[in-house]
């Protein structure tokens, strides 16, 4: 069970939250293979205001790799609502085992966004984070 | 006599009551038409869920950037009758009749702090679009930032945001891309020009004329010409001037006025001479340039100079002149040059002409029988001779500037042999 633990959580995830004009906030999220998690939270052209490290459990890697499965990421298309410009957009990347994939949210969300935002910030809740645009 | 009012009559004076009150809209959100000599660029948005002062509120920011009057030159440079004159309409949603609706760009009002955005680049001419505005926005002239995309224009920064760049988004398209540290950062520099433009990195930057508005009728494939030239038909000696101001940055929004004609007075330093005899000689040269009407960057040019050194040992001595005239092309391939917001311009020059070279022998000697004598000998003899290089002018203002410096290679072909000759100038000149 540890064998297969340590293999559904083999992932790595890289997100952008926030302002897509020049203008706003912006966070952005990175977690690695090993589940160590940073945080930098800013504003556009004015730098990095507020930064976090820490690592995530086992269970919570694994939480995050099945909402990728359920939202069935890899089949996304990359860019939604791409000809909106400025307002806020999430942008995700994904790797697992040697592919990845990025998908973009300009100005809308979707079933797909909701879900995977909704998981991460469950996460995130103890340590104060929300991830929102 | 009492007078009694039939039905037609009170239907008539109904339906003029209605015409009176109904306003008459241009037919879609951005429209760019022309009027007389004029053009005139006009925005409808329509607010829904729009709260008691949203329309005032908009109203008031447009009417801060886009009361905009911007003057189109003459073919001479001078000012006409013509303008490029901008103004912004804003209503609310709801008070639209079913058929005016689509005449409008539709702006959907959202409570609190947010990021605004529009559904997509607008086109001038053609239908309208829509978007999400914040009632508490960063600063309000963020709306003008948001109705020049609903005028057509798209950003003007660059953004090194890391998944903006692997969305593969190019603002500038200027093969420039973002530095290191820029990218680390996560900024959003101005693409070069537009430091100063609300389309650039900073949205409280004015409206420009030059940038903005210029670039919207180049959208709508400019009613008046392809040039920006105001048309014969509405152009007259004007002596008075007019002040225009923009309001919201307080600068006179001016296109291209400065005259066609340009007098260059230099001092100058010549190298003449090969490898095997050459020296270093100081001098004046004086050009004058025509600028054609229609194509105000090419013009054709008249260079005259004069050059000479002097060397001597003893009672020997020797003088050198050197008097070139040429005549060509000159060019100047930045917009820059006739844009009186930039300081600098650039151009290039190719002439061609004839070298008249001098040289005078000078000695001094004792008579066997006592006294002196000076013994002199001149020659001269010409060439042909060509002249390419280029000026930097520093603008002062429309009528003077600074040459900065200018650099030609000027060769002669004296005695057979090619002398590779260069010229640098530097002085001022004066526009009229």
């Amino acid at each position: 069970m540890a064998i297969t633990a340590s293999a559904q959580t083999n992932f790595s995830m890289k997100l952008y939250a926030g302002s897509n004009a020049s203008w706003g906030k912006s966070q952005y999220l990175s977690i690695d293979p090993q589940g160590h998690l940073r945080y930098d939270q800013g504003e556009v052209n004015k730098g990095i205001k507020d930064s976090l490290a820490f690592m995530l459990t086992t269970s919570q890697m694994a939480q995050l790799h099945d909402v990728i499965n359920t939202i069935r990421f890899f089949s996304l298309d990359k860019t939604y609502n791409a000809q909106s410009l400025d307002g806020t957009r999430l942008s995700v990347e994904v790797s697992i085992a040697g592919k990845t994939h990025t998908v973009h949210w300009i100005n809308i969300h979707t079933r797909e966004s909701e879900l995977l935002l909704d998981n991460l910030n469950l996460t995130l809740k103890s340590k104060g984070i929300v991830i929102h645009y | 006599m009492k007078k009694m009012y039939t039905p037609a009559l009170f239907i008539s004076l109904s339906l003029g009551m209605v015409t009176s009150y109904a306003q008459s809209y241009e037919p879609q959100g951005t429209t760019v038409k022309k009027v007389g000599c004029n053009v005139m660029l006009i925005l409808q948005v329509a607010l829904e869920n729009d709260s008691t002062g949203d329309v005032a509120n908009i109203q008031a920011a447009l009417d801060g950037c886009f009361s905009l009057t911007c003057d189109l030159p003459c073919a001479n440079g001078k000012k006409g009758r013509c303008a490029v004159i901008t103004k912004a309409v804003v209503v609310s949603w709801s008070s639209l009749g079913a058929a005016d609706r689509s005449k409008f760009h539709h702006i959907n009002m959202l409570s609190g702090q947010g990021v605004s955005f529009v559904n997509s680049v607008g086109v001038p001419n053609e239908t309208s679009t829509g978007g999400s505005w914040y009632r508490n926005e960063y600063s309000p002239k963020v709306y003008c930032h948001e109705t020049m995309h609903l005028a057509g224009l798209k950003d003007h920064y660059r953004d090194c945001r890391a998944n903006r760049l692997a969305l593969g988004v190019d603002n500038c398209k200027d093969g420039d891309t973002c530095t290191a540290a820029q990218k680390a950062a996560g900024a959003c520099p101005a693409c070069h020009g537009y430091e100063d433009d609300l389309m650039g990195t900073d949205v409280t930057k004015a409206v420009d004329c030059n940038m903005d508005i210029i670039e919207v009728l180049r959208l709508a494939n400019n009613p008046l010409n392809p040039e920006f030239i105001c048309p014969d038909s509405c152009c007259e000696e004007v002596h008075r001037t007019v002040s225009l101001t923009n309001p919201s940055s307080g600068t006179v929004p001016k296109l291209y006025t400065g005259g066609l004609n340009e007098i260059d007075l230099l001092g100058s330093f010549m190298h003449f001479g090969d490898k095997d005899f050459h020296y270093n000689s100081w001098g004046f040269s004086g050009e004058y340039t025509r600028y054609c009407g229609n194509h105000p960057r090419i013009g054709a040019t008249f260079d005259a100079g004069y050059y000479w050194y002097s060397e001597g040992q003893g009672d020997f001595k020797q003088n050198y002149g050197q008097l070139n005239l040429t005549a060509g092309i000159t060019w100047r391939p930045c917009r820059d040059a006739l844009d009186p917001a930039k300081k600098f311009a650039f151009s290039t020059h190719a002439l061609a002409g004839i070298s008249i070279y001098s040289e005078k022998y000078t000695s001094v000697g004792s008579n066997p029988t006592g006294g002196t004598y000076t013994y002199s000998q001149t020659s001269t003899t010409k060439s042909f001779t060509i002249n390419v290089g280029a000026a930097l002018d520093w603008k002062l203002s429309s009528s003077f500037k600074i040459r900065l410096p200018q650099v030609d290679y000027t060769p002669t072909f004296f005695y057979k042999g090619t002398q590779n000759n260069y010229r640098l100038s530097a002085g001022v000149g004066y526009n009229f």
